[in-house]
């Protein structure tokens, strides 16, 4: 079997594109020698893979070396055409006429030309297949260098391609007059090692190239800092602060990873943890070390990318020490300054920023969210109105500090230390600080009810300003994470539980920002957001969207119980007889409606009653017809706003008496005044089922 | 190996000029980084082939005045800048042998490329690179040129940025800018260390930038170097040159202009609009002009 092996080495790819780079590598190279008939068709490829900030390897092994000689066909003139046509024909394929052939199509008899494609060599087939590979990369950015036409992510050096244990010689054309000959010449650290070595296949080079101080396996290197790290720390008697984005970012910064450990003076320990933890990752990429209660200890770990050795371990840290004292100077700088002055004045240096092009400063918006977040707070069970009001206003405020102009994502976080200072109570202090909360499906909800009145305050606010000046999210454009803001609120209100009116609580926003009311669409659109947030829950799409009624947002809470009522409902045995029987009701309808005997279009969804005549119990002939329409008026013509997984169980019970209606009943009586009042009073059942669920839309 | 500030870029001229650069001494006009000299700007894209030139450029930032008490931050600083058109194949190569040539052992030394991409939008300019990290701190910014006035580049230059102060710095191991020994003089015969240069500017030049500058003045300026800038681009034939000096005067205006607080967040965008505007035009009218010179 010959293993094909790949290797380009550039100048370093930042850190955050090399995982994607690499797949993409083994996939197109993968797929297209496939495309190209040069793969083994009788067992599957293996594929290896490494990359590192200047190596980008891969390996498919069952390449063969020429294509299959394959037999082309080749249509030519009808037969009886002219000789002229069949001459030219047989020029343009380059065969004599004695080796046309005929044939029967579906258009009449036909020349044919049978050519022997000779299959292609890999040779020349592999060179073309890397000029494509390096043509069509789809970097995120990508630059020319020198004279050179095509671009790659930085400058590339060199290609090497080796089939079978040996150089496949070629040459690859940036254009601009410059090119790149294969190679099989392999490189190490270039801080220790700068004479070539051979490459021969995929286990030798990564061996070689560890034994040549580049851990070129990502994997590899991920375990080797993770390992060393965790050592440290334990040596140390400390945890090691987990942040996955952190390590897989350093690993794309290394080839020879060493992890150091260096010291934080004392000075900087007063500063809050997050600011610590930030400063270090943000700048300078370092890792943090904790203590069993999770307070962050004195000392950070870099990842250098040199070998260990003793001196110049000393010296790199020294160095590291240097800079971060400067960087956590500046910190502690801010953190006094910014301390210095109480929240309320800097929340009048608001009116500075822009919170968005047409809707005004950041002043302003925290105003609307005040009076938002009271309002609110009088719908979540046990919130302070006076603390939810006093977060909302001084929420923002850090936004002007120093310490936030610095470090963006401190927002929230900073701004709790700093009302701390001044004796803020303490419910405004942690709702100031979760009040960012949940930005996204995974993070975590403000942990108390003024936190969740001041971030729903924020959220919608934001929402009603952008619709407002038509500002809407667009196929995957969402620049102002409004969809994100949308799921905060659908969040909060179902995991907590809250009872809102949230029309009326957009009302009051709208009426904040002087718009006439919020707009249609954003009502919808919260209604849509509800409708992926549930399915993502697991519930079918079908049972989503019979339950939810669009752009009804007048209570969520009981729109989402109530779609996982009906949900189970539909699961058990009455649900699907229920479901059985209003299906036999409502076809029955639509086929009167088609009809033309009533007005009601019926074969539409929505049901509408087949007669504004209810049905005349004097007319009814059997029990079953007395029994359906008792049930039917026993149920309530709303699902209020308790007990909706109750409610919802007396639904299914309708499906005995309409089972035994359907068993016992016929419709089509000879009297056509029988025939209506049974048509009414299937009207009437549909109707009632409505008000939970529109079943035309479920699947099953 | 203890080496002056003096000597760092001393050095660092007399490596370049062995690399076949031409050396330049600073563009006589303030402006915020050496990439405004023309020799960067303006040669970035034409007329020649080959451009190879080194300088020192002081470089203004009016808003990181500290009025001399921050140890790291300066209104007024020193950039050391190299330009290499079209950029070489051993590009990183050069890069690393200039820090050996002002004492830095890079086998001892944790050097590192880290993703940074460039872009002024004043100039319109942008292009892909690292800053080059040495043990944990930011030595250089190391720019492939892509775009300038938004014209492409071709061929591509390479663009080499030292911060001079934090090199120096960091050779020396002190913490203190003003600190720095800049003659390696001793003290005792007269030695002058960075303070005594420039300490007492930073402290008279933060109280102007922040405190003084006259706003009416520096924004009637600012309209006069754009008149003027537009006026040199529109005779026949168009002089790019002093037109380019008054676009970099209208943009050290607005960094005035910022420093003093004057500017809101919206109207800010329109000045750096305005100044990309002239700047664009003049790269439009030097591409031209030598273009046809070239052809002539």
């Amino acid at each position: 079997m010959s293993e094909l092996f790949i290797e380009v080495i550039c100048e370093e790819i930042p850190a955050r594109m090399q995982k994607n780079a690499i797949r993409h590598m083994a996939e197109f190279l993968s797929s297209r020698l496939s495309e190209h008939g040069l793969l083994d068709t009788r067992s599957a490829a293996e594929i290896k893979s490494a990359i590192g900030p200047k190596h980008m390897a891969v390996s498919v092994s069952g390449v063969i070396k020429q294509q299959d000689d394959r037999v082309v066909e080749k249509r030519g003139p009808k037969i009886g055409a002219p000789q002229q046509a069949i001459d030219g024909f047989c020029k343009s394929a380059g065969i004599l006429e004695s080796q046309l052939v005929t044939r029967q199509t579906n258009k009449g008899a036909f020349y044919f030309a049978e050519i022997l494609e000779k299959g292609r060599h890999s040779e020349t087939l592999i060179p073309e297949l890397i000029y494509n590979f390096v043509a069509e990369f789809p970097w995120p950015k990508s630059q020319r260098w020198g004279t050179s036409r095509l671009s790659w992510v930085r400058p590339l050096h060199y290609i090497n391609v080796v089939l079978d244990g040996a150089l496949l010689p070629g040459i690859l054309d940036l254009g601009g007059g410059m090119s790149i000959e294969f190679t099989n010449a392999g490189y190490g650290h270039s801080a220790y090692h700068n004479t070539p070595f051979e490459i021969t296949g995929f286990e030798q080079y990564v061996n070689k190239m560890r034994e040549l101080d580049v851990l070129v396996d990502l994997q590899e290197r991920q375990n080797f800092i993770l390992k060393n790290a965790l050592k440290i720390a334990e040596q140390k008697g400390l945890q090691l602060r987990q942040d996955d984005t952190l390590l897989a970012e350093v690993c794309g910064l290394v080839e020879s990873p060493n992890v150091l450990c260096g010291r934080i003076d004392d000075t900087f320990m007063i500063l809050p943890d997050e600011v610590l933890v930030t400063s270090m990752r943000v700048h300078q990429k370092y890792f943090a070390l904790e203590d069993e209660n999770g307070k962050i200890a004195p000392y950070f770990l870099l990842v250098a990318d040199r070998k260990p050795d003793t001196q110049h371990d000393a010296l790199i840290l020294k160095g590291n020490e240097r800079v971060l004292r400067a960087r956590l100077s500046d910190a502690l700088f801010f953190w006094n300054a910014d301390k210095a002055t109480h929240l309320r004045e800097y929340r009048k240096k608001l009116g500075d920023i822009t919170f968005y092009k047409g809707l005004g400063q950041v002043s302003q918006k925290v105003d609307r969210m005040e009076a938002l977040a009271a309002l609110i707070a009088r719908y979540i069970p046990e919130c302070s109105e006076v603390d939810a009001f006093q977060a909302a206003g001084l929420s923002k405020s850090d936004l002007v500090t120093g310490m936030v102009g610095e470090f963006p994502e401190l927002q929230g976080v900073m701004g709790s230390y700093y009302a701390s200072a001044y004796d803020v109570a303490t419910p405004q202090v942690v709702a100031i600080r979760d009040h960012y909360c949940p930005q996204g499906a995974d993070d975590k909800l403000p942990e108390t009810a003024e936190g969740i009145a001041v971030s729903m305050a924020d959220k919608i606010d934001t929402l009603v300003g952008f619709f407002g000046i038509n500002v809407k999210p667009t196929g995957s454009k969402d620049p102002f994470a409004l969809r994100r803001a949308a799921l905060g609120i659908l969040r909060m209100i179902d995991e907590r539980s809250i009872s809102l009116p949230l029309d009326e609580v957009l009302s009051k926003a709208a009426h904040l920002y002087d718009f006439d009311s919020f707009e249609d669409d954003l009502a919808l659109f919260i209604t849509e957001r509800l409708k992926v947030r549930l399915r993502d829950q697991g519930i079918s799409h079908d049972v989503v969207s019979a339950a939810i009624i669009d752009a009804d947002i007048h209570n969520l809470q009981i729109q989402i119980e109530k779609v996982k009522a009906i949900d189970k409902m539909l699961d058990t045995p009455a649900g699907i007889k229920l479901l059985e029987g209003w299906r036999r009701a409502s076809n029955i309808l639509a086929a009167e409606a088609k009809k033309g005997n009533n007005n009601a279009d019926l074969t539409q969804t929505s049901i509408e009653v087949i007669d504004t005549a209810s049905p005349d119990v004097s007319l009814f002939q059997l029990p079953a017809e007395t029994q359906l329409y008792e049930a039917a008026l026993l149920l309530p013509d709303d699902v209020g706003e308790n007990e909706i997984y109750g409610t919802i169980q007396s639904f299914s019970a309708l499906y005995e008496p309409i089972t035994k209606f359907f068993e016992t009943v016929i419709v089509n009586d000879d009297k056509p005044e029988i025939r209506k009042n049974r048509l009414n009073l299937l009207s009437l059942v549909c109707t009632k089922i409505h008000t939970i669920a529109d079943l035309g839309k479920i699947e099953k | 190996m203890q080496i002056d500030f003096q000597s760092i870029f001393l050095n660092l001229q007399t490596y370049w000029a062995k690399q076949g650069c031409v050396i330049l001494q600073p563009y006589d006009m303030e402006v915020g980084a050496g990439t405004f000299h023309p020799a960067t700007t303006l040669r970035s894209l034409g007329p020649d082939f080959h451009w190879k030139a080194a300088y020192v450029q002081p470089s203004r930032r009016p808003t990181d005045g500290r009025y001399g008490e921050n140890p790291n931050r300066l209104q007024h600083y020193y950039q050391f800048q190299t330009i290499i058109k079209p950029s070489p194949a051993n590009s990183q190569e050069l890069y690393l042998g200039s820090l050996q040539a002002i004492g830095l052992d890079i086998h001892k030394h944790d050097i590192r490329f880290v993703e940074d991409d460039w872009e002024s939008p004043t100039l319109g300019a942008w292009g892909l690179g690292w800053e080059v990290w040495c043990d944990g701190m930011e030595v250089s910014q190391f720019t492939y040129f892509q775009q300038v006035g938004g014209i492409e580049c071709d061929p591509v230059p390479l663009e080499l940025t030292y911060g001079l102060e934090r090199l120096a710095m960091f050779i020396q191991g002190i913490e203190n800018v003003y600190e720095l020994d800049w003659d390696g003089v001793p003290a005792s015969e007269g030695g002058k260390l960075y303070g005594d240069i420039f300490n007492l500017a930073e402290k008279e030049f933060s109280r102007w930038n922040f405190e003084l500058a006259d706003t009416a003045i520096l924004l009637s300026h600012f309209n006069d170097a754009e008149a003027e800038c537009a006026h040199l681009l529109s005779v026949e034939p168009a002089l790019p040159l002093p037109a380019y000096d008054q676009c970099m005067k209208a943009s050290h205006l607005f960094n005035l202009l910022d420093a003093r607080g004057v500017i809101s967040v919206t109207e800010r965008q329109s000045y750096i609009g305005r100044v990309r505007q002239l700047a664009k035009g003049c790269c439009e009218a030097w591409v031209a002009k030598t273009a046809e010179s070239n052809s002539s």
